[in-house]
């Protein structure tokens, strides 16, 4: 039948090797079983050897590295901040280490952890207030050029495994969040606004690019950062993009709202999971209450919190009102496979009984009359 | 024949018989030939040794798939990713027979690029199933999930895939 999915199965089956293809590697796979020892690919050869010739040029500079300056000022240069004398062998190793991570997925988190080092460098320096013009002009340049490669590790995994890209973006805006008392102590402790300012806004536009970047909106980054940087300001440009993001956020829980109406109308009269939807739902609307208040009050964390966490138990709703939709639909067809299955019992027990009239079927095997379906398969097979 | 002749005839036969399933397989998730083609080596050359280690496989299929899966996770970084679509013009082998293929072809090219919307977990498992006839079992013992769990998702991915051919 000439039919899309048909059609798809066939053009699908139709993808394959070459025949020239499959018979170099039938040809190198004879030789690897005749003489046991590496296979060469015919088609990586130039990956596979500038692979190993930039692994062999990192270890070289490693080497160089903890030889020439000595496995003491290496480990020393590990609580070095900047514009200390060994912060620079401190950023060296960091970038063989990180030259040396295999994955994408690894050198992301490993580039999204040297943020997260470089903000906490940040917060020590503030607190020995040490946090002058050169130091936050060292630390801005290392940070971008962290979050520029952790970024792009993302988009290459994204294109992939946008899973795991996804969790890893996750794990690097988590990472990055954890840090932003950072903000607070260096507005605390820094004089100048302007300073402050532009090293935090500097800070907050590397955490945004990271959440634009990894396919989040600028409404997924955590308000605790922007409330943090934003919420100083007296009557500026900034309070406006405050408030126009929490306006967004503010629509889109109206839109969970809407949704949740029509859901609950239309929620299925399942003895399974009705009472689990409806007290999800209720809890949904509590959350939302909440925020709401929350917001009145001006506690911005607290109200994107509770919007944050309404959004995902909907989420969880919607997974369970479709997992109810694919369990009806396999009941049914389990349903109707038995109800098959106990046909041909029936219609063999009647035969059964048409060939021996006098046999009392329901005294010689336990369980089984000819004119129910209660079916006992062990005692027929005995 | 001896033993060792034995496993490697049965070892060929096995590569005969699967390495244009394996190379779909493995395509369709690489989207890059070249490198498609170095995993599929890489899979027969990997199970090989794991026969000649002395192990034994009793399922060969699955464990084809499972090495293939595994490969192209460690791969995931050498080469860049080009769509089916392009995949589709450069590498099709449409074998003897051609009779009314450019009909079929329009429409499974459009089936094609329609379902490469599909969350890739679904697209898995739809190829698995039905294009190359493998039982539930084997596709949950390759991916690692219960029989129940492929069947409800094969069953979601039918779902959104139906929808996506309707569009």
């Amino acid at each position: 039948m000439n039919t899309p999915e048909n059609n798809f199965i066939k053009i699908m089956q139709s993808i394959r090797m070459t025949v020239d293809e499959k018979t170099t590697i039938r040809d190198r796979l004879e030789q690897l079983a005749l003489n046991p020892g590496q296979v060469s690919s015919p088609y990586s050869i130039p990956s596979r050897f500038s692979g190993l010739l930039r692994t062999v040029g990192y270890s070289f500079a490693a080497i160089v590295l903890v030889v020439g300056t000595g496995f003491g000022i290496v480990t020393a240069s590990a609580d070095s901040l900047p514009g200390d004398s060994l912060y620079a062998i401190k950023l060296g190793v960091e970038n063989v280490q990180s030259a040396f991570k295999r994955t994408s997925a690894e050198k992301g988190e490993f580039e999204a952890t040297r943020v997260t080092k470089r903000l906490g460098e940040a917060s020590q320096l503030a607190i020995q207030n040490k946090l002058d013009d050169g130091r936050q002009e060292i630390l801005s340049v290392q940070i971008a050029k962290h979050t520029e490669s952790a970024t792009r590790e993302v988009s290459k995994l994204a294109v992939l495994e946008p899973e795991r890209a996804q969790k890893l973006s996750s794990k690097i805006q988590s990472s990055v969040t954890s840090k932003n008392e950072v903000l607070k102590i260096v507005q605390d402790r820094t004089n100048s606004i302007d300073e402050t300012s532009s090293f935090a806004t500097a800070i907050n536009a590397s955490i945004v690019e990271l959440a634009i970047l990894s396919g989040d909106t600028i409404d997924d980054v955590p308000g605790k950062i922007l409330v943090s940087v934003i919420s100083e300001a007296s009557e500026t440009n900034e309070n406006i993009i405050t408030m126009e993001i929490i306006d967004n956020i503010r629509s889109e829980i109206e839109e969970l709202q809407a949704k949740i109406k029509n859901t609950s109308y239309s929620l299925p009269a399942s003895r399974f999971f009705f009472v689990e939807i409806d007290s999800r739902a209720t809890l949904i609307q509590e959350n939302i209450a909440e925020a709401d208040l929350a917001l009145l009050g001006k506690d911005l964390e607290t109200a994107y919190k509770l919007y944050k966490d309404a959004e995902q138990s909907l989420a969880e709703v919607f997974d369970l009102l479709s997992l109810e939709d694919d369990a009806k639909d396999l009941i049914k067809q389990e349903l109707s496979d038995t109800e098959q299955t106990l046909k041909e019992v029936s219609d063999e027990l009647d035969s059964f009984d048409d060939e021996f009239p006098l046999l009392d079927t329901t005294t010689t095997v336990s369980g089984i009359s000819t004119t129910t379906v209660s079916l006992d398969i062990t005692d027929i097979s005995a | 024949m001896n033993q060792e002749q034995k496993i490697q005839q049965d070892f060929l036969t096995a590569y005969d018989e699967y390495n244009d399933a394996i190379f779909r397989f493995v395509i369709t998730k690489t989207r890059n030939r070249d490198l498609a083609l170095d995993i599929v080596q890489d899979t027969f050359t990997k199970t090989w040794e794991y026969l000649q280690s002395g192990k034994t496989i009793d399922n060969i299929r699955a464990f084809l798939y499972k090495v293939a899966r595994n490969l192209i996770i460690d791969n995931s970084r050498k080469k860049t990713a080009t769509s089916l679509e392009n995949i589709l013009e450069q590498g099709i082998d449409f074998g003897e027979d051609k009779t009314d293929r450019w009909v079929d072809t329009l429409d499974g090219k459009q089936a094609v690029l329609a379902l490469e919307k599909l969350d890739e977990k679904y697209r898995d498992v739809l190829i698995m199933r039905f294009v190359e006839s493998m039982e539930i079992s084997d596709i949950a013992d390759i991916l690692d999930e219960s029989e129940n769990n492929i069947s409800v998702r094969i069953h979601r991915a039918l779902k959104q895939a139906r929808e996506l051919l309707e569009q």
